[in-house]
């Protein structure tokens, strides 16, 4: 195996650590919170009454969607990110999330029977199809992919607009919601999707960041050590759309979790070095703390949680476009 | 074992560099390859290497088309170095050298045993032990072509093809790899690379060839292959040839250029 940096394991640790407390107090705070005396009886399946139904059918899968759709938005991000040697590159900039939304508003306009993750998942499918065909190769050029996926968002973003004006107001204010991203109307199924793609992605994505390394020293370098750089960079991107399109499909488009928690990750350990597991910790701690505070911190409870992420994320984009240009980079 | 390229055609994005290209590598000896600026030798360098695929013809390695081997597979015999690989940020020299194993790893074994002791003497073959633990970015040019040449050293490989490695070297340096290039023949390896300085790929390699537009002109000892006509037809310049007279090899000394005002062939 890669050797594995102290620093990495002892942040992956705290994150765990920090990713149950939050847990524990989405699952026991507020009117309807478990207590935490009944919290592990309920867990472990003696408990019966209100704290079963609180588990099982409201907290528990908004809490446990908001764990998966963090994961597959960190390893999105990471992916992504070590891919176009961007840090500003997440599958948002390809129009993944424009694509989801546009899905969403066309099916509850005029389909409206079908639910919305479907209508989801197929936009932000059609979107990274349209991106793959319009940059003539495919994801091999992240510079080429980028800038579609600038294009396809923006008619993605006009598709939606169109819809939310026409549609009648308190739909629109639901499908608002819906758009920024939300876990409110988060459900077992959306777990069990979130989770089976975690499941599958996680491990191949491991496979990755080695070569993904040796392509730093340039494709011909990494070629002449027997790796396949068009390959690599493929799958790498191919997994990144998979993670982020599931994740858009169970809670919306949740703007920046994919661009931050891989740099928080980076940050923190101080390694270049692309760590799939730290940013999948990073993302699930960010969207379950952001969904605890949409559900329990005065001024803001009760905002799609989307929100949330939009405002932290934006600062801290601000502060990342600013020290890139300092350093020159941008 | 043999590494050779049959019929190929090779280019970048529907320009041609060269078509119907046949050539062996010659076995066992330390090969210069020369040639005017942009004639292919980059380009014939990648196809060898497995690094750009031939649009057309075959590269053989040991009898087996190049497409049908995993690329580690090619990489464990094949070792070649670019001419402007890039220097990652925050890494460290031994880290690099390192990478020079990447073709013996597997997914679940990213180290073996021997594999420190291989490292260490890839360094001290090209004299960077001191810098081991230095990061790649603040080193010189000179200093980081050693680490890139002890990386692809560390991959033990039986040809090692090298894209102008004398580049970025002063002079004792240019003479201390050429030396390690005649090692690396002594030791069985099979050497080619790009150089640029004509006496010196004369003085050092024990093979010459001669790119000019995608066709091998000529190719032997350097004592066969230098020849007057061959300095003005390839070069456009108006050559004397005479001897060095340390080593006895052909020295080319510039009269003039053969097309005043420039560089005119049809
Ligand atoms: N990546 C590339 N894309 C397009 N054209 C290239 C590329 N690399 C080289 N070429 C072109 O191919 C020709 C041969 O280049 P090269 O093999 O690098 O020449 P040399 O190494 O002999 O100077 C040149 O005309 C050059 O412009
Ligand atoms: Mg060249």
């Amino acid at each position: 195996m890669i050797p594995v940096r102290r620093d990495a394991v002892l942040y992956c640790g705290l994150t765990v650590l920090a990713v149950l407390l939050a847990s524990t107090a989405t699952l026991s705070l507020g009117r309807l919170g478990i207590p935490l005396t009944e919290l592990p009886s309920a867990l472990f399946g003696g408990a019966g009454g209100k704290s079963a139904f609180v588990l099982e059918r409201l907290r528990g899968p908004r809490l446990a969607t908001a764990v998966l759709v963090g994961a597959l938005l960190g390893l999105s991000g990471t992916l992504f990110q070590s891919v176009t040697r961007n840090p500003l590159g997440s599958p948002d900039v390809i129009g993944l999330g424009a694509g989801a939304g546009a899905g969403v508003a066309v099916t509850s306009l005029m389909f409206p029977g079908i639910p919305a993750p479907v209508g989801a998942g197929t936009g932000a499918g059609a979107a990274t199809l349209i991106v793959f065909f319009c940059t003539g190769k495919g994801f091999r050029s992240p510079t080429r992919t980028i800038i579609a996926g600038i294009g396809v968002a923006a008619m993605a973003y006009a598709v939606t607009q169109y819809v939310v004006s026409v549609k009648l107001r308190d739909a629109a204010a639901q499908l608002a919601a819906y758009l920024v991203g939300s876990l409110n109307a988060a459900n077992r199924d959306d777990v069990l999707i979130t989770g089976i793609v975690l499941l599958v992605v996680l491990p191949c994505a491991m496979t990755l960041p080695v070569s993904m390394r040796l392509l730093e020293m340039g494709d011909d370098t990494a070629a002449g050590l027997g790796v396949d750089p068009d390959r690599t960079r493929t799958a790498a991107i191919v997994l990144s759309v998979i993670a982020a399109g599931a994740a858009v499909a169970a809670a919306g488009p949740v703007s920046f979790v994919a661009l931050t928690a891989p740099q928080i990750a980076r940050r923190v350990i101080r390694s270049s070095e692309i760590g799939v597991i730290p940013a999948a910790l990073t993302g699930a701690l960010i969207m379950v703390v952001a969904d605890l505070a949409a559900q329990q911190m005065p001024l803001v409870r009760g905002l799609p949680v989307g929100v949330l992420t939009l405002g932290v994320g934006g600062l801290y984009l601000g502060h990342l476009l600013l020290s890139e240009h300092r350093k020159g980079r941008l | 074992m043999s590494l050779s390229l049959e019929n190929v055609t090779l280019g970048y994005d529907g320009t041609v560099v060269a078509s119907g290209l046949d050539f062996v590598v010659p076995e066992g000896e330390f090969t210069a390859v020369i040639g005017p600026n942009g004639c292919g030798k980059s380009t014939l360098l990648k196809a060898l290497a497995r690094v750009l695929r031939p649009s057309a013809g075959r590269v053989l390695l040991d009898g087996d088309d190049l497409r049908s081997l995993r690329p580690p597979a090619v990489a464990r015999r094949v070792a070649s170095l670019p001419q402007h690989p890039i220097a990652p940020e925050s890494l460290r020299v031994r880290d690099l050298v390192a990478r020079g194993r990447h073709p013996y790893h597997s997914l679940w074994r990213q180290w073996l045993p021997g594999d420190a002791a291989i490292v260490d003497a890839a360094m001290v073959a090209t004299g960077i032990t001191d810098l081991a633990d230095r990061l790649l970015t603040d080193l010189s040019g000179g200093q980081r072509q050693r680490v890139w040449i002890a990386m692809v050293l560390a991959q033990q490989t039986n040809y090692v093809l090298l894209d102008e490695p004398t580049s970025f070297l002063d002079l004792a340096h240019q003479v201390e790899l050429l030396h390690l290039c005649q090692d690396m023949r002594a030791d069985g390896r099979t050497v080619l690379t790009v150089l640029h300085d004509i006496n010196q790929a004369a003085r050092y390699a024990s093979h010459l060839v001669v790119l000019d537009r995608g066709t091998v002109v000529a190719s032997g000892e350097p004592a066969e292959v230098l020849t007057t006509e061959l300095l003005a037809d390839v070069f456009g310049v108006d050559g004397v040839i005479g001897t060095d007279p340390e080593s006895r090899t052909p020295m080319v000394t510039v009269r003039a250029r053969v097309h005043p005002g420039g560089l005119v062939r049809p």
